[in-house]
């Protein structure tokens, strides 16, 4: 997903997570606590962080007008990610039986941009039906990379998962305010004294915000585990619903990826 | 706090009827303790009771002399069940049965059928119906550990009591034959020899708000033992959880979590439940943890929530136990009798507190985990005492606890580490008797001297050890390497399956540039796939661990929520300490909401000052910072909403990921 659709100084950014993997949900940017993100900031602006906490900063522009049309294009964003994650768990609930019995699958089918049919090609591979790979020595590259993907996805989930999550809002660089979220659901929160309706109408939406992503990657992780356990049972897959994750993993993602390309 | 008890002060039990949230038994006097008393009946074995405190004056243990406690082979082992068990449940003990007849060679015994413990006997006509009269024990006669098999039903409490004051006892008792093999087949695992735990030693001490006894145990007994322990075990690693620290959460941490220790030593009130509640065979004995307001601040609440207290519904599925020995110092830690004791002195008839006399949850599920089990736990039957470690006068009395943790950490099987309580109940136990006879020809006591000892030796009377007294803590030596705490399959079913035989797994060659003459075969291909599934079950195992363990958290703090609002002129620098829940000094509080279970709402409004001047008079209005507040209530809005959403989500997730790993 595009990141600055609305505002190229607006952010979305979680800190205390490995650098350089992909969007979580297409929206946050993984930023690791040395904060090459903030390298704008002087040594004495920066915050410090707890190792026991994950920061889910958002940084927006100072003009009021814009900051609320880029939360509310987030918003948008993050419901086309929930849509799509309940579509496809939809989806994998009635696949078509047929989907992994065609022949018609050839390499070519790795490069797909069909979500449906790239899961069956997976399945294919996975089920020995594709002549052209089959269960070779090794694991086919397409299905190799598709796994070691997923395994990436898990780790920063894993990683996620810290006892304190703390929302932070910056307007250009300057911090308004933020937020620690504990577990048991208790928010403390610290303003700056002369914080606006404005800003304060902003942080609480971006404390929303950061709650429902989170709830949106737990439901994706849930859509994925329980699609791999009804597609392993449907077409009996060799290693069960643990070998059919990266897949089905890899095709919720394809259909994120199609919803955002039709999102106004 | 004080380390020493006035003789005015009230005497605190260990125990909270979760029914009515109030003290099990209500403070009472020394003098109305003392009416209690005097109707005190001499114990059956008074004769054995006076042996046995002169051999302490002896030093010796009641076992003969020149027989080790550490070596089966010397003392021996057996094994009593009731006359007319259930043969399933030998037949459930057998890996533990053979174990310890290779052990114990030629003083093994078991005590079944004609032989085993018959109804309404005592324990002296159990001995003398086996050739044996009081003295110490006799290996050639009767082994001296001995493992009772059954409920406190068939073999009463009181037998197992007077036949530990000499011999070293321990029992089990499960519903079904499955959780006999679970308890007998991890001591077997156990003790091959594989298992060398980390030298690890946790305490964990409640002190609730308000509430004398828990503080008591915490102050005079937690607190000393460990500073005690730490200065001396150096090659201990030691920790307490005391106070704040002592939440239900933090016992989840330590009874199968990731801090699971090789010995637990908890004190807190223990639970209790009047006769014919649902919760009572369940839950009497469960550790009432911090987690509990305290007496003051429940009062008038009702009864009190299980998510304060700890009991066998809450250790975990995957909890790792295999080698846990646990103390408990709470009321009805170990388990219930039939009838109370107090009622007993008081009014001469045996009043009823349960429908039956039984062993507790939570060490129930301890003992029988299906994924291995914790070998012992040590509890109180009955009420327990605060006296016990705080005599008037005295100062601490920790010295029978000290040695019993000190006998343990040296490796001395439980059964015998437990003897200084023994000894400590026959000594109080001939001196109460001797004191009560006095009192018969007219003799004027001290009626809070009189009510220590009795309360002492009730105390003492009444520890019990809950599995075989002859396991022990399987430590690695010091300087040895330790390893992980193991997951013991347990066969789902009791009948005997063939063992497969382990696959050879060849060694890795020296040159592994080396290729190989022949493809590999599909095995090796089958490998390869199930290579990747194993790296992404292991990672998504550790994810729906962790999910499991926010759930847990999360439901368990669930009592109540907390906003809290703070302004300040800089942001920056300000941090935020996850332990204390505390923000650096310069963020200053503004408003506060806490909203309970029950929907209680308590809110700290901001009141900012205005001066203003009235004729010449300066006054000072105080009102309410509607900005703040607005603010503060938006939050409060967002935290409710997103509560019971975060809860939902994670449940779900998590049960569906377990499903699947499991």
């Amino acid at each position: 997903m595009d990141q600055d659709k609305t505002n190229t100084n607006a952010r979305y950014t979680i800190i205390g997570l490995d650098q350089g993997l992909p969007p979580i949900l297409g929206i946050w940017e993984p930023a690791s606590l040395s904060f090459p993100s903030f390298s704008t900031l002087k040594a004495s602006e920066r915050p410090i962080y707890d190792t026991n906490e994950v920061v889910w900063s958002v940084t927006l522009p100072e003009n009021p007008a814009l900051a609320k049309e880029t939360t509310q294009s987030r918003i948008n964003a993050l419901n086309v990610v929930r849509q799509a994650v309940s579509k496809s768990g939809e989806t994998l609930q009635k696949l078509p039986a047929h989907l992994v019995e065609s022949s018609s699958f050839t390499p070519e089918y790795a490069d797909t941009t069909n979500p449906e049919a790239r899961l069956g090609f997976n399945l294919a591979q996975m089920t020995g039906l594709t002549e052209e790979t089959g269960l070779s020595y090794s694991l086919p590259d397409a299905l190799e990379q598709t796994a070691a993907n997923y395994k990436v996805f898990i780790q920063q989930t894993l990683q996620l998962l810290k006892p304190t999550l703390r929302v932070e809002t910056r307007v250009e660089g300057t911090l308004m305010a933020f937020t620690q979220a504990e577990l048991d659901g208790n928010l403390k929160t610290v303003w700056l004294n002369e914080v606006t309706s404005m800003h304060t109408c902003l942080h609480l939406q971006n404390i929303s915000f950061a709650m429902e992503s989170r709830l949106a990657l737990f439901q994706f992780l849930a859509q994925v585990v329980s699609g791999a356990a009804v597609i392993a049972a449907r077409f009996s897959l060799p290693g069960g619903a643990i070998m059919a994750l990266p897949s089905v993993w890899r095709y919720m993602q394809d259909v994120i990826k199609e919803a955002d390309k039709w999102m106004v | 706090m004080p380390n020493t008890l006035k003789e005015e002060e009230l005497l605190y039990f260990n125990g909270i009827n979760g029914a009515t949230g109030e003290y099990g038994l209500p403070p009472m006097t020394g003098e109305q303790l003392t009416a209690f008393i005097q109707g005190e009946e001499k114990p059956e074995n008074l004769d054995e009771l006076k042996h046995r405190r002169e051999m302490k004056e002896q030093g010796t243990f009641g076992v003969k002399e020149g027989v080790d406690p550490k070596k089966l082979s010397e003392t021996g082992w057996g094994i009593v069940f009731a006359h007319d068990a259930d043969p399933a449940i030998k037949e459930a003990l057998s890996e533990l049965i053979q174990l310890r007849k290779e052990q114990a060679g030629g003083y093994f015994k078991i005590y079944e059928g004609p032989e085993g413990y018959r109804p309404n006997e005592t324990k002296s006509k159990f001995l003398s119906r086996h050739g044996i009269g009081p003295g110490p024990v006799d290996p050639e006669k009767m082994p001296y550990y001995l493992l009772i098999v059954g409920s406190p039903e068939a073999i009463p409490y009181q037998f197992q009591y007077q036949l530990d004051v000499q011999y070293a006892v321990g029992r089990i008792c499960f519903k079904t034959a499955e959780e006999y093999f679970n308890y007998a087949i991890t001591v077997k695992e156990v003790e091959k020899g594989n298992v060398k735990l980390p030298r690890k030693l946790s305490f964990f001490g409640v002190a609730n708000e308000g509430d004398r006894a828990t503080t008591l145990s915490t102050d005079n007994l937690i607190t000393p033992l460990f500073n005690q322990l730490k200065e001396e075990k150096l090659d201990w690693e030691i920790t307490a959880y005391v106070k704040e620290a002592a939440t239900k959460a933090q016992l989840v941490r330590l009874l199968g979590g990731e801090e699971t220790p090789a010995l637990l030593f908890t004190a807190s009130h223990g639970m209790e439940f009047p006769m014919g509640d649902s919760r009572q065979i369940p839950h009497q004995g469960a550790l009432l943890c911090q987690d509990w307001p305290g007496p003051q601040a429940w009062q008038g609440r009702g009864p009190i929530l299980q998510d304060f207290y700890f009991t066998g519904d809450d250790l975990m599925d995957r909890a790792k136990l295999p080698g846990l020995i646990t103390f408990h110092f709470a009321c009805y830690g170990a388990g219930t009798p039939l009838n109370d004791e107090f009622s007993k002195q008081a009014f001469k008839e045996r009043k009823a507190i349960a429908p039956h006399p039984f062993v507790a949850g939570l060490p129930t599920r301890l003992l029988s985990h299906p994924h291995g089990s914790a070998l012992a736990v040590v509890g109180h039957v009955e009420r327990a005492w605060g006296y016990s470690f705080l005599w008037p006068g005295a100062g601490e009395q920790t010295t029978v606890f000290k040695s019993t943790m000190d006998s343990l950490l040296k490796g001395n099987p439980v059964g015998h580490a437990i003897e200084y309580f023994n000894e400590r109940y026959a000594e109080l136990a001939s001196d109460l008797t001797a004191e009560l006879e006095e009192i018969e020809y007219g003799k004027q006591v001290n009626p809070y001297d009189l009510s220590g000892t009795w309360t002492a030796n009730n105390d003492a009377r009444s520890y019990v050890i809950l599995g075989d007294p002859a396991v022990r803590l399987p430590v690695a030596e010091p300087g040895e390497t330790s390893t992980e705490r193991p997951i013991i399959k347990l066969k789902t079913t009791m009948s005997k399956e063939p063992e497969t035989p382990k696959e050879q797994i060849p060694a890795p060659k020296a040159d592994s540039t080396e290729k190989p003459d022949v493809p590999p075969p599909q095995a090796d291909i089958e490998f390869g796939l199930l290579d990747m599934g194993r790296g992404i079950t292991e990672t998504l195992r550790n994810v729906s661990e962790k999910l499991a363990e926010l759930l847990f958290v999360t439901v368990d703090e669930l009592t109540s929520l907390e906003i809290q609002t703070y302004t300040t002129e800089d942001l920056r620098g300000i941090t935020y300490d996850s332990k204390t829940g505390r923000f650096s000094e310069k963020a200053r509080l503004q408003a506060m909401t806490r909203i309970s279970l029950d929907g209680d709402m308590q809110n700290l409004i901001p009141e900012p000052k205005q001066s203003v001047e009235e004729g010449g008079v300066e006054r000072t209005s105080v009102e309410i910072d509607e900005k703040l507040w607005a603010m503060h209530c938006d939050m409060v809005d967002l935290a409710q909403a997103n509560k019971v959403q975060f809860v939902k989500a994670l449940a779900e997730v998590a049960g569906t990921m377990l499903k699947l790993t499991k």
